[in-house]
């Protein structure tokens, strides 16, 4: 036999028991050819073309996924930023073009289109200010559309006007969705140093450096790392558990890179990039909040807990860099809370808490994320959470994202549900002292000095 | 065998051609076209009668196993279960009616618990991965086993350099 039975053992439990999948396959496709001078226009060639080229997609994904013999959770699409596309043909009802990149994800099938985007790190153009005031209205009035502003870089600073439109467009897209618990804004994320190849949704958009087409791809498997974490002796020192987990990330990042580079081949596109992210699900034991925890932690949520995550990340990368030459995306930990069953027990027992998660954010990605607050918190208080995120972002030189959702009528103590992988979450209390007058004044935060590199 | 091959080189010209983007109908229309056009010489070199539209159709499902790594076209079978008689054979019966030979097998009792690894070759297989996999969970029923079936190639991409 070429290869042992432990090998294959270790496979099939990892594929079978550990919920070891592949989160997504992302197409990523220019619609930069879609833009005409009229909107209803520009919707049916952005419709027509998602149609076409990714016709194929999710049926080809689904068949790699049996033959390989590994799970495919989503099959998605992320597009150039809308905003760049609707450019010419001003002052019309953008909705048209929302609803009909909508459709077009319908009927290829996939759960979720990501783009309907903006880039305002350094200012909004006329356009751009008005994409801004369509988004809660787009969000609210599609399903799988998946919206996010980029308000940051380190190159630009942050630019605090859009921050503060963004705390505003927010409490409209939750009031609009007012009963579905304000979904629209787990639809939304907000960045500083959005990242172009990004294949995790709701982030993620087709950047304008990327090719026509590309397939991307986003690897997870937190229940295999909590697994062997589990497993690792008690008074295992901290650089073997880093060690553990290095040669596990190398080899999900090469089942990864071998399904993307099957589906790119099969689909006649490039392969882009593979995201090392580890990602958790609601399902039980696929938890990021559980290998924290594994590590030696009562509750996610505790002191030390930003150094474990720190661990995490920095293993996984390593692990996954070594596995592919095409590493990209994110390539952090999500630590969303309410897709993740031991995040949302340990924000309801009051052990995890926004300070914590901001902290955390230094050492992942998207910090804040799928994190429910009150439904009276204000728009500026909302502008203020993304803020501090995006100086985090900005003044390490990484990405940083904000995913945040107001329910209305919901206070602290109370759960909302969302259902299936955006799961369920408990209402997290926010800092009640005020920062309104901060970010009234808008402006621009300027960009930090170690931006002059040149 | 020889006709899916050239099918498949087909429409890999045709798309190389028409890029990434065309659409899908018109390549299996061309596809089609151009088979039909050379089938008579194809037919004469004593190749399997099937339809040129059937077989533009079965395509999209097979070009992957094309023979450019042996990997690709094999298969690791493992079976779990409680021991008892018939477990190989039904197994190797689903293999031997999908056309797959088996290359290599383990297979132990250990406290009455039984384990099978079986390395099939599916290149010449008539079905698809899914109408396989199918087979497998059918016959795991039956026989009262759990029948996983994968590429060989996640296996080599995780466990060797």
């Amino acid at each position: 036999m070429e290869y042992t039975q432990t090998e294959i053992l270790q496979t099939l439990r990892m594929t079978e028991m550990e919920h070891l999948d592949i989160r997504t396959v992302t197409l990523g496709l220019s619609l930069r050819d879609c833009a005409t001078a009229s909107l209803e226009e520009t919707a049916e060639r952005a419709r027509a073309k998602i149609e076409r080229v990714a016709s194929r997609l999710v049926q080809t994904v689904d068949e790699i996924g049996d033959e390989v013999g590994i799970s495919i959770a989503n099959k998605r699409i992320s597009i150039t930023p809308v905003s760049m596309i609707v450019e010419g043909a001003r002052g019309g009802d953008l909705t048209v073009v929302a609803r009909a990149i909508d459709a077009a994800a319908q009927t290829v099938g996939v759960d979720f289109i990501g783009g309907y985007s903006a880039l305002v790190h350094k200012g909004f153009t006329n356009a751009e200010s008005e994409f801004l005031d369509s988004i809660p209205a787009a969000l609210a009035g599609t399903s799988r559309l998946c919206s996010s502003v980029n308000v940051a870089t380190t190159r630009a600073g942050i630019n605090m006007d859009a921050v503060r439109r963004v705390g505003l467009l927010l409490k409209d897209a939750a009031e609009r969705t007012r009963e579905r618990g304000g979904l629209a804004c787990a639809k939304f994320v907000c960045f500083a140093n959005a990242v172009e190849d990004n294949p995790f949704m709701a982030g993620a958009f087709h950047g304008v450096g990327e090719p026509e087409a590309v397939i991307n791809v986003g690897v997870s498997g937190p229940g295999v790392v909590n697994h062997a974490v589990q497993h690792a002796p008690k008074d295992a020192p901290l650089h073997e558990l880093a060690e553990l987990i290095k040669k596990l990330s190398f080899k999900l990042s090469r089942a990864g890179e071998l399904v993307g580079r099957e589906a790119a081949r099969r689909l006649n596109l490039p392969f882009g990039i593979i995201d090392l992210s580890l990602a958790p699900t609601p399902v039980i034991g696929d938890s990021v909040a559980d290998i924290i925890e594994a590590m030696g932690f009562e509750r996610a949520g505790a002191h030390g807990t930003t150094a474990a995550l720190a661990l995490l990340t920095d293993a996984v990368k390593k692990g996954g860099a070594m596995a592919s030459t095409s590493v990209g995306g994110m390539s952090g930990a999500f630590i969303p809370v309410s897709e993740d069953a031991s995040m949302i027990e340990a924000a309801r027992v009051g052990a995890l808490t926004l300070e914590k998660l901001e902290a955390w954010t230094s050492v992942c990605s998207v910090g804040i994320d799928m994190v429910a607050v009150p439904g009276s918190t204000s728009a500026e208080t909302l502008s203020a959470i993304i803020a501090d995120e995006m100086a985090i972002g900005v003044m390490n030189n990484k990405t940083t994202a904000v995913r945040i959702i107001p329910v209305p009528g919901k206070e602290v103590g109370e759960m909302v549900e969302y259902g299936g992988l955006l799961g369920s979450a408990p209402i997290m209390p926010v800092n009640s002292f005020g920062c309104a007058d901060f970010i009234r004044r808008g402006g621009r935060i300027p960009a930090p000095i170690h931006s002059l590199r040149n | 065998m020889a006709n899916e091959e050239l099918i498949y080189r087909i429409t890999r010209a045709v798309y190389g051609r028409l890029g990434a983007g065309a659409d899908e109908g018109t390549v299996e229309g061309l596809v089609t076209d151009i088979y039909r056009a050379i089938e008579p010489v194809v037919e004469t070199q004593g190749s399997g009668g099937a339809t040129a539209g059937g077989q533009a159709g079965a395509l999209s499902e097979r070009g992957s196993t094309s023979r450019e790594f042996d990997s690709q076209s094999r298969l690791i079978v493992s079976v779990f279960g409680v021991d008892h008689p018939g477990i190989v054979a039904g197994v190797s019966q689903v293999l031997a009616e999908a056309e797959c030979s088996i290359i290599d097998i383990n297979q132990t009792v250990v406290q009455s618990k039984f384990a099978m690894i079986i390395i099939a070759d599916i290149s010449r297989a008539r079905e698809s991965a899914t109408a396989l996999k199918e087979r497998f969970r059918k016959a795991g029923e039956r026989l009262g086993v759990r029948i996983y079936a994968q590429r060989e190639d996640l296996f080599n991409a995780m466990h060797r350099i």
